[in-house]
């Protein structure tokens, strides 16, 4: 029997799958058809202190080994997200991350305060969506604002601290150690990478927003480098994304420092995908010769 | 728990023309339960799904069928599919048209939109509902359909911009040509009419709500349309398009600018919990509608509910 559990710091997860925010909505609709409870976790969607409309349409544009989205965080908002979404949520057994964002420091300090008596298993702050014009990125790619703001929510939360990076920076691994200095339980990466597309016919970005996040298969390299390289620069665990699509890739990024991993994009391919994944864990973790898949994490041998 | 995904077996491809093709897969549920105006969400070479509106279905041999335009890669590779390959298939997905309580339907497509509207067609001719179809294109040579339309309707108009064929013009002006007509049989046959029961007979076989106007086409033509309907007091019904990732409601990314439903303002509900906060909440400038999901709530759409 090959133990598919993984631990986040203190935090068991039966397996190291999960539903990365975005993509996964709070979990209704996948519900209709999947066992939304077989999995790790689901990040939620990511909500804010008031609800969002999100975007102008087109909101996707696809590319090679990818797409790019400016969805604009749309999303219902904290309380409706309270009073209904994470209700449902834990109905269907699932274990939640509370995916939050906002447009400055007291949205985030707000919600977090919010999520104290919710039954979830950690909140992810969200200092890493491209699409909107405040908070988010900004704070994202400011290693002091990152700190200060991480430890503004450890200090008012019970609950473990996540702190999304976003790639878009000089230097992640600055990103990630100013986490780890505000108290972040652990960090996941990669959010998407800023990008754009060009209609070449009528000279404008195919995306209404202009730009957007790049995701999917083609970022995928870049998210094991960075999650190598913030491996060996902070002691929290990592929660590891970004285009990942078969066994072998949660292996890889696993490998690479991984505690556990995200799956985004790929599911909104194939929306059986973490299922399909999580049933070869198994014998790949056979292959890979581990009896615990969480053996793998770290194990990666640079060339020196 | 309900099986979204389907493995599907092409069996047929039908070539309409150099760019136009009709794809029959096998697919028993999918046949089984798709409604007009519902699509598919399937997976060819390019990184995404394409959607594409169920042109036809066949219950008693359990296929469906897509037409496809080719514009980019992504749907140029749909032509060079083989017979007896198999396609991963998201469906039927989406809100089709609505033709509960509807005797008289008149329709309206241009471009791939009239590939759904074979599948309306039999449909409501299945239900007994008379169907009148306008269709417009550029010239004769990339018509379509046009003799399923005329077998399949009750009464068929086609609009040519060269008038190489059908009248000259677009959709729109065959469509209130169709109309035309229609409303001039109605008032010859109750000019006719012998006896009070007989008025009261052709009164009764056009009753306003009972008739609607359903589109499926480019943009202008179905904002062009549904302006139309609305002065002459038609329901009407639109079927939209647009870019879309998942299909199944999940990556938001198919936003259709909607009317707001006053009473469905979310922010009241937590009046309570932040009326104290507020002050210190930086408001947001937001849009005065709402975005729905194309993939969801739509593609089909009442009309009036469009923001346009």
């Amino acid at each position: 029997m090959v133990d598919l559990s993984v631990k986040v710091a203190d935090l068991t997860l039966k397996n190291p799958i999960i539903a990365a925010s975005g993509t996964f909505g709070f979990g209704q609709e996948m519900a209709e058809f999947f066992d939304i409870s077989a999995l790790g976790a689901i990040s939620t969607k990511g909500f804010t202190r008031l609800p969002r409309k999100g975007n102008p349409a087109p909101r996707v544009a696809e590319c090679d080994c990818g797409m790019l989205n400016a969805v604009g965080l749309q999303n219902p908002g904290l309380e409706v997200v309270l009073q209904k979404e994470l209700p449902f949520m834990r109905s269907a057994n699932a274990t939640i991350i509370a995916n939050i964002a906002g447009d400055t420091a007291e949205d985030y300090i707000y919600i977090t305060e919010r999520l104290a008596q919710e039954n979830i298993a950690a909140i992810e702050l969200n200092f890493s969506c491209p699409n909107v014009k405040e908070g988010c990125i900004t704070f994202g790619s400011d290693p002091q604002i990152i700190e200060s703001l991480t430890a503004e929510c450890v200090k008012r939360s019970p609950h473990p601290i996540w702190v999304k990076l976003t790639p878009n920076v000089t230097s992640i691994s600055d990103m990630a150690k100013a986490a780890e200095q505000g108290g972040a339980t652990a960090v996941s990466l990669i959010n998407t990478l800023l990008g754009m597309i060009i209609d070449i016919e009528t000279r404008r970005p195919i995306l209404h927003n202009n730009t957007g996040g790049y995701s999917g298969p083609a970022v995928k390299p870049v998210a094991l480098r960075m999650i190598s390289e913030v491996y060996n620069s902070v002691s929290i665990p990592i929660v590891g994304l970004g285009g990942i699509s078969s066994a072998e890739d949660v292996a890889a990024f696993m490998i690479a420092g991984a505690s556990a991993i995200q799956i985004g994009t790929g599911l909104l391919v194939e929306p059986s995908l973490p299922w399909k994944i999580l049933a070869e864990l198994p014998e790949l973790c056979r292959k890979l010769k581990v009896d615990r898949i969480s053996e793998l994490t770290g194990t990666l041998e640079l060339w020196t | 728990m309900k099986k979204i995904e389907h493995d599907c077996i092409l069996i047929k491809k039908t070539f309409l023309n150099q760019d136009n093709i009709l794809l029959t897969f096998q697919s028993q549920i999918i046949s089984d339960t798709a409604q007009p105006g519902q699509f598919v969400a399937i997976k060819g070479p390019a990184f995404l799904r394409r959607p594409f509106g169920i042109a036809q279905v066949d219950r008693s041999s359990g296929t469906f069928s897509l037409g496809i335009r080719k514009k980019a890669a992504g749907t140029a590779a749909f032509f060079n599919t083989k017979i007896s390959d198999n396609y991963s298939v998201l469906g039927p997905l989406g809100h089709g048209f609505e033709l509960d309580g509807l005797e008289t339907l008149f329709i309206i497509g241009g471009g791939t939109g009239i590939y759904p509207l074979l599948f309306l067609l039999e449909t409501a001719r299945e239900k007994g509902i008379t169907t009148y179809i306008a269709t417009g294109f550029r010239s004769s040579t990339d018509v379509l359909l046009a003799e399923e339309m005329n077998r399949l309707a009750d009464g068929f108009c086609l609009a040519t911009e060269d008038g190489s064929t059908g009248i000259k013009g677009f959709a729109q002006n065959a469509l209130e040509k169709l109309w035309l007509d229609f409303c001039n049989n109605y008032r010859r046959d109750f000019d006719n009419s012998k006896s009070d029961d007989d008025k009261d007979l052709v009164e009764h076989s056009f009753e306003k709500s009972k008739t609607a106007l359903f589109c499926c086409g480019p943009h202008p033509m179905m904002q062009k349309a549904a302006m139309w309907a609305k002065q002459i007091g038609l329901q009407c019904q639109v079927s939209l398009e647009e870019r879309m990732a998942c299909g199944i409601g999940i990556c938001r990314t198919c936003a259709v600018a909607v009317k707001r439903e006053p009473d469905a303002e979310v922010i009241k509900t937590d009046a309570g919990a932040i009326k104290n906060e507020i002050d210190t909440v930086v408001v947001r400038q937001e849009p005065e509608f709402d975005y729905d999901r194309c993939c969801v709530e739509g593609p089909v759409f009442p009309a009036e509910v469009v923001e346009w």
